[in-house]
């Protein structure tokens, strides 16, 4: 299967500027199974953190 | 919060035919945005589909956000009838796709694709210049981001 090549997308490449290279790195040195677990993990923090606000502005 | 891993291996273990594409491909491809759902692209043979049926039924598929009580049958008929379904089961979030803008269906996509391990399993992902087609295709302002990420990993994975 030949590679795809794209033509650049002159407002994807503005998007570019803006993602960070450095944690994308990070993420290929892991497994796919592990960056997976990875975002269950951030999305249960984001979560947490969602009721723990919900549960601080409920208070008087 | 949805359980991938549950969802991924309900589908592995009751053996149905089916390709992972979406922000959970993205994230086995190195993307580090989150994602709420898990999106799937399902062959729409008979056996195909009542394995599905059989693997989702314990963990209670319903549609997401249907008013609840609304009369919905997890069934042969009701996947035949339909083609992409949006459902909130036990385990999560999980999009059933027929087929999708610019990929088409499982066999279409099927070509393009790469296995992956995942929970012991290995399964089948949409490939990553693929995936990046089929969202420039699609166009949508919400996938630039995205698209932005998955064309730097491209490019990462090019350049060794």
């Amino acid at each position: 299967m030949t590679p795809l090549v794209f033509p650049p997308d002159p407002v994807i490449e503005v998007y570019k500027h803006h993602v960070d290279e450095s944690l994308l790195r990070e993420s290929l040195k892991r497994t796919p199974e592990q960056r997976i677990l990875a975002i269950m993990s951030m999305d249960e923090l984001v979560g947490d953190l969602r009721r723990a606000i919900q549960r601080r502005n409920a208070q008087p | 919060m949805t359980d991938f891993r549950r969802l991924l291996l309900a589908l592995a273990d009751a053996g149905v035919e089916f390709i992972v594409v979406g922000g959970v491909a993205a994230a086995a491809h190195g993307a580090v945005r989150t994602t709420l759902d898990l999106d799937i692209v399902y062959r729409r043979t008979a056996d195909n589909i009542r394995r599905l049926i059989a693997a989702l039924l314990p963990i209670h598929p319903y549609l997401r956000g249907a008013p609840p009580g609304l009369p919905f049958l997890w069934d042969e008929r009701t996947i035949v009838n339909g083609l992409n379904f949006t459902l909130i089961t036990d385990a999560g979030e999980i999009d059933l796709l027929g087929e999708i803008i610019a990929g088409g269906d499982f066999e279409r996509l099927s070509s393009h694709t790469i296995e992956v391990e995942l929970f012991g399993k290995r399964l089948s992902c949409i490939a990553l210049d693929e995936l990046i087609r089929v969202k420039r295709a699609a166009g949508r302002p919400k996938d630039f981001e995205a698209l932005a990420e998955l064309e730097k990993l491209l490019e990462l994975g090019r350049s060794g």
